[in-house]
């Protein structure tokens, strides 16, 4: 339901078919391993035992998901570097 | 679509919930691994605005193929044209999972009433049983219906 929610806050965004949410919802329990895997070897290799933005931040993240770099909306506290570059 | 005011709170309150989002981020990393407030709020706000990419994508999918609805095909296309076509297998295996269990419980009678549901767990005596009983019952309706349909036959005749 959440899923759909966030699906259909866009609106351009139509009717949706019931099995969609599942699929959406798996595609991204994958996509979060993904990224977290990810980050997690950069956590790994600057010998850190907190996962932190600047794990998230690195380049090897903005190269793994290119396409997500420019959907990334600013946060409140900080902008991600990766987000920075990009702009640049 | 506007700005976020908390992260992972957008005006429309269109997002995940934080606090499931963490237990799901901790359980996908090993145990002795701590994950900083900033990173969370990240990683959150990724996954909200992967939902948004798959689901805008899947639109102009669906567009393309003068469709009205989303479908399940339109996602996966989606997915293929993102770049993220390594996920597509188990995603469709998990859209096969869905679709099995929404048959099984059709064929269960599943959401037809608490009444019915709980005929997946009788034995088949007691199954029997409960047809005997229903027939009976039926049986006794219609007699009693019979009867009753018969009677002002009986005092027509009984007039005359």
């Amino acid at each position: 339901a959440r899923i759909k929610k966030i699906m259909q806050a866009d609106e351009d965004v139509g009717k949706i078919a019931l099995a969609v949410p599942v699929l959406v919802s798996k595609a991204l329990e994958l996509f979060l391993q993904d990224l977290c895997d990810r980050t997690y070897e950069i956590t790994l290799q600057r010998g850190a035992k907190t996962m932190n933005s600047l794990h998230l931040n690195s380049e090897t993240i903005y190269n793994g998901f290119p396409i997500i770099r420019e959907r990334i909306k600013d946060l409140q506290d900080f902008q991600p570097n990766w987000l920075i570059m990009y702009r640049k | 679509m506007e700005p976020m005011d908390i992260v992972g709170k957008s005006k429309e309150d269109a997002s995940l919930p934080k606090a499931t989002m963490t237990k799901i981020i901790k359980e996908m990393l090993p145990p002795d691994v701590r994950v900083a407030r900033d990173a969370q709020d990240l990683l959150i706000e990724c996954c909200v605005e992967f939902i948004n990419l798959v689901s805008s994508e899947s639109n102009e999918v669906c567009n393309r193929e003068d469709k009205r609805t989303i479908a399940p095909e339109h996602v996966l296309k989606a997915l293929q044209v993102l770049g993220f076509g390594e996920y597509i297998e188990e995603v469709y295996a998990a859209y096969e999972q869905h679709k099995l269990e929404t048959m099984q419980d059709s064929l269960r009678g599943g959401g037809g009433g608490g009444k019915w549901n709980n005929g997946a767990e009788m034995t088949e005596e007691e199954a029997l049983a409960e047809q005997q009983r229903m027939f009976a019952e039926a049986r006794a309706r219609m007699n009693g219906g019979a009867i009753a349909s018969k009677q002002p036959d009986a005092d027509q005749s009984l007039d005359s």
